[in-house]
């Protein structure tokens, strides 16, 4: 049998204070009216200065452990477009504060595309050989990179994170990821980007253009690289931009509205934690079943873009015995 | 006002259809930056005809938008 990275369990972490397009309002040239109908966000949870990209991604990373209950984590991998500092990396610290000092442990940064991009890398350490179970998290606080004062940008952005762990099994089977679309293309690098917190700039129209567009294609090549149509697809798990684009997408794609999940209403653009938020999000309130084919796919500052297929698989068999010491 | 443009403006852009007059202008019709890019690429994807931002922003009302995707349909 083919070797393949699987996923066991699936953790999220939401910083508490949440704040509402009427905060918003309160502060910013804006109404809860032109927020809602161009983005589809209502409310965003945002880290206090007190709270660390890497406290975030702990906290989802544990969840993620104590359901998943591996024997060993081999490898940990942090995608992230905010890391705490420029010089060291994350993920070491994460991985030292979950009791897994010693493994490989690197910040992979790829925009909101970063997760697909993570699970992407924790798959081919996997499939080398490298490693049997890989802790992939997506973290990040975007609602740092805004100007405080731009009312076009500050209300997209919620801060977050979310992991999934892959372990070692074989394709086919559920939970299996199917093969990996991902792109790149740095002729749109000013489209998005922050040379400081504070100082986004992203040009929306152009940016809407390229998302649909490549998530559009790259959920097709997914699906057809897996033996899919999108006919077959049962919940697609776009990220979490914008309703505006993510709606488009599915449209494009011929997937109907009761099979897409979204909840960027509830958490804005958590950038690489979206996919994974979302995830644990829709396994939580039952829109996300054992056996439903899921289709991911991101797009992100870069400009990078993504795709891939599994069949969600039934994670609470994961589980060590009922009673068994933990 | 063409089918295929009413169906556009209803189906895809969910503008609300009380409002889609020929003589509407696109900002009484509920058009905002994102209508103008998503009428756009619909617009390429399934007629592969090239209809930019500005093209669509300049249009005065709803009925010269149609005449202006049904000259270019044709002229294809």
């Amino acid at each position: 049998m083919t070797r393949a990275a699987v996923v066991a369990a699936v953790g999220a972490a939401l910083p508490a204070s949440v704040v509402s397009n009427e905060d918003l309002t309160a502060r910013l040239d804006t109404t809860d009216e032109w927020i809602r109908s161009r983005t589809g966000i209502t409310r965003r949870h945002v880290a206090g200065r007190e709270q660390s990209t890497a406290d975030l991604a702990m906290r989802a990373a544990a969840q993620a452990l104590t359901s998943g209950e591996p024997e060993h984590v081999d490898a940990l991998v942090l995608a992230t477009t905010t890391p705490d500092r420029c010089c060291p990396a994350t993920a070491p610290a994460v991985a030292t504060r979950l009791g897994l000092t010693g493994i490989p442990a690197f910040d992979l940064a790829a925009g909101c595309t970063g997760f697909l991009y993570a699970l992407a890398t924790g798959a081919g350490l996997i499939a080398a050989g490298t490693a049997r179970t890989v802790l992939v998290i997506g973290a990040d606080r975007l609602a740092s990179l805004p100007h405080p004062d731009d009312r076009t940008t500050v209300p997209l952005f919620g801060d977050g994170a979310g992991a999934l762990l892959l372990r070692h099994g074989t394709a086919g089977e559920p939970g299996a990821l199917g093969p990996v679309v991902l792109g790149s293309d740095g002729t749109g690098a000013d489209l998005i980007r922050a040379d400081h917190p504070g100082a986004l700039h992203m040009d929306g129209a152009d940016v809407f253009r390229h998302a649909v567009d490549r998530m559009a294609a790259a959920s097709r090549q997914a699906a057809a690289a897996a033996g899919w149509d999108l006919g077959d697809v049962d919940r697609l798990v776009p990220h979490q931009a914008n309703h505006r684009i993510t709606s488009f997408v599915a449209r494009q794609l011929g997937i109907p509205e009761d099979r897409q999940l979204g909840n960027v209403a509830e958490v804005g653009n958590t950038g690489a934690a979206s996919i994974p938020l979302l995830l644990d999000r829709a396994r939580a309130d039952g829109r996300l079943e054992a056996g439903h084919r899921t289709l991911l796919t991101a797009f992100g500052a870069g400009l990078t873009w993504g795709a891939l297929t599994l069949t969600w698989p039934d994670l609470t068999r994961t589980r060590r015995l009922e009673g068994a010491p933990a | 006002m063409t089918g295929d443009f009413a169906r556009i403006l209803t189906d895809d852009l969910k503008l609300p259809a009380g409002q889609l007059t020929d003589d509407a202008s696109l900002d009484h019709a509920g058009f905002d930056s994102l209508a103008v890019v998503e009428l756009s690429v619909l617009l390429a994807d399934r007629y592969g005809i090239d209809i930019t931002d500005s093209d669509i922003k300049d249009a005065a009302t709803l009925g010269q938008l149609d005449l202006l995707i049904t000259t270019k349909r044709n002229g294809r």
